[in-house]
């Protein structure tokens, strides 16, 4: 990774429009009760406040390792709404640039994946190296002598670090380490990781995408929401009954009943994890493949083999999921209209069998003519058309704020069915939409 | 014998689309046990995004079995992205028969173009928006008496690496 920009350059913090949102009384957090007003979803100020304030100061991941894996590759990517390319360059170092000429500002790369050692600009032909060096300017002599002084180049994000093959980049050159950010997800991430017998999930070319005319923040909800699945996924559940799988009594029971292991859970820094034993729809049966257990516990011991096969869908705010089957990303491209991108994994060092079948399980529920997914997607769209009556625009969250409790690690713990990593991400948004994301200005 | 002569291969080309008319005729009537029992017992019909076997994903992988499935979903519960139920268009060009792979399977080519919309209140997001969905098209046919019946439908679509809204309708 390359050293942090200097943060001079940068756009200043608007401090009013800061203590503006402050008078917005858009969350309502208190007395057992947790409501968000609905403009959150349909509001087009709100909206470019987040990608100033949350998407300019979280680490958003930008790519996967395993996308680029060799000196040249790269891809291009978004944080919000600004392009990026992520690439490695000659020497095997990530970057993440900015993909805006120095000169007059066009995208210099309009592939979304590919391999090149340099970007040549379509505008006026100026040529960078894919560590973002200019390295070539057309009819040079237009410029004085001092023209190298400038400094022009692809700029740099300002900060990019990786954990376990995951690219995260932040906005804010004076961001906490990603280590720091990530201290309690961490060990979420790890188990993911570990469901590979050898820790490595690897990522195929393809990916499932999905469009939708609504809220980014809709599917940043629903991914760690255990309450819907009964009622959305209904159908999903009826299939399960029909092919003998599962009764659909059952299914539902599992899922929803007290006293099972059955955690939604609120992490500090608006992350989630909503973590079952059994009965989470649209996965691959692993404890019944007992050559896989038997792999998983000669790697890690019976004990974390154990952990790793909790099924467990873990938000990583403010847009990255890691679900048993992918890796999912939530792009806002407006107030109403947003990207996902679901990334299947599989597993290294498992059979190419088992890796086949937790595909098949996967494009059986997911994908945009899967069997469940678009029923999610439906109900966002619900949202996004229910948003605009103001009769009571008030949206409650407070499912289950009465019996949840924080556990020795520092987890908000409640039922699966409750709305704590929901409470849990909105408290950090609006943390941040609030201004305290911007750290103090301090020489790095 | 034919009295006008016509050329057997003149023959076949229209058997072949007057086959793929009907095919199109029983989705965009939602008559979906009858377009089901169109397959073969080994049928299959994939959107594929990358070509390649897995791990590589595809948009829709379905065996006979899961197409059985699919139907299942779309005739026989709640599934809401299909509530209310896609209204469609399929319009079936470019028609080419690329030859027999064996006596009796013919590999066919088209294109295909899916104009659709969901009825419902217009001002409610997602409904009442005609849009068209396109794709380039393979099938192998299975000579079945005097009629066809599909091994194969593989469809390519234009957008199919790209983010694409709801298409829980069958292409």
């Amino acid at each position: 990774m390359s050293p942090s920009q200097v943060a001079g350059e940068h756009a200043p913090v608007n401090d009013s429009e800061i203590n503006d949102f402050h008078k917005f009384d858009l969350v309502r957090d208190g007395a057992g009760r947790f409501r968000l007003h609905s403009s959150v979803y349909t509001d087009q100020h709100i909206f470019d406040l987040e990608l100033k304030h949350v998407f300019g100061h979280s680490w958003v991941f930008v790519s996967h390792e395993d996308m680029i894996p060799l000196p040249g590759d790269y891809v291009t990517t978004n944080i919000g709404t600004q392009p990026l390319i992520v690439c490695r360059d000659a020497d095997n170092r990530v970057h993440v640039l900015f993909n805006r000429c120095a000169h007059r500002g066009s995208a210099v790369c309009r592939e979304e994946r590919g391999h090149a050692d340099k970007f040549r600009c379509p505008y006026h032909g100026w040529v960078f190296g894919n560590d973002g060096r200019l390295i070539g300017v057309a009819q040079r002599s237009g410029y004085p002598d001092d023209f190298l002084e400038w400094d022009l180049k692809l700029e740099e994000v300002p900060r990019a670090e990786t954990y376990r093959g995951l690219i995260f980049a932040n906005l804010d050159p004076n961001a906490p380490p990603l280590l720091e950010r990530i201290s309690s997800v961490r060990r979420y991430i790890d188990l993911w990781c570990d469901r590979s017998p050898t820790g490595r999930v690897a990522l195929p070319e393809g990916v499932h995408r999905y469009e939708f005319p609504g809220n980014w923040k809709l599917q940043a909800e629903n991914g760690v929401d255990g309450y819907h699945g009964n009622y959305v996924h209904e159908s999903f559940v009826d299939l399960l009954e029909r092919s003998g799988e599962r009764e659909a009594d059952d299914t539902r029971n599992t899922r929803n009943t007290l006293g099972l292991h059955n955690f939604a859970k609120g992490l500090p820094y608006g992350d989630g994890v909503l973590e079952r034993k059994d009965g989470m729809i649209g996965t691959f049966p692993y404890r019944s493949n007992s050559s896989y257990c038997l792999q998983l516990e000669t790697s890690y011991g019976s004990e974390r083999a154990n952990d790793i096969l909790m099924q467990r869908n873990i938000f990583i705010f403010p847009n990255l999921f890691l679900f048993e089957s992918h890796i999912r990303v939530i792009h806002p491209v407006r107030p109403d209209k947003s990207y996902i991108d679901v990334h299947p994994t599989y597993l290294v060092g498992t059979s190419d069998q088992l890796n086949a079948e937790r595909l098949s399980e996967h494009e059986r529920f997911f994908g945009p003519s899967g069997f469940g997914a678009p029923d999610d997607i439906e109900v966002f769209v619900c949202a996004q058309t229910g948003a605009l009556a103001t009769g009571n625009p008030w949206l409650e969250f407070s499912r289950g704020m009465h019996r949840e409790s924080m556990n020795e690690l520092g987890e908000t713990v409640g039922h699966s069915t409750d709305e704590t990593p929901q409470r849990s991400l909105y408290r950090e948004w609006l943390r941040l939409m609030e201004g305290n994301g911007v750290s103090p200005k301090v020489a790095r | 014998m034919n009295p006008l002569e016509i050329p057997a291969e003149i023959l076949t080309l229209m058997s072949v689309k007057s086959f793929l008319y009907k095919e199109a005729r029983l989705l965009d009537e939602h008559l979906l046990d009858a377009w089901l029992a169109l397959f073969t017992d080994d049928g299959e019909y994939i959107l594929p995004i990358k070509d390649g076997p897995p791990p590589e994903p595809a948009i829709i992988r379905d065996s006979r079995a899961r197409i059985e499935e699919r139907v299942y979903r779309l005739t026989h519960t709640l599934a809401y992205a299909q509530l209310p139920k896609s209204r469609t268009q399929h319009e079936v060009t470019n028609v080419e028969v690329l030859g027999w792979s064996s006596p009796n399977e013919l590999s066919v080519a088209c294109n295909q173009t899916v104009h659709e919309l969901r009825p419902g209140n217009p001002f409610q997001v997602g409904l009442a928006n005609p849009r068209s969905l396109h794709a380039r098209c393979r099938y192998q046919l299975l000579l079945n008496g005097t009629d066809w019946r599909i091994r194969s439908k593989r469809c390519d679509l234009l957008n199919r690496e790209y983010p694409i809204y709801n298409l829980t309708f069958i292409f």
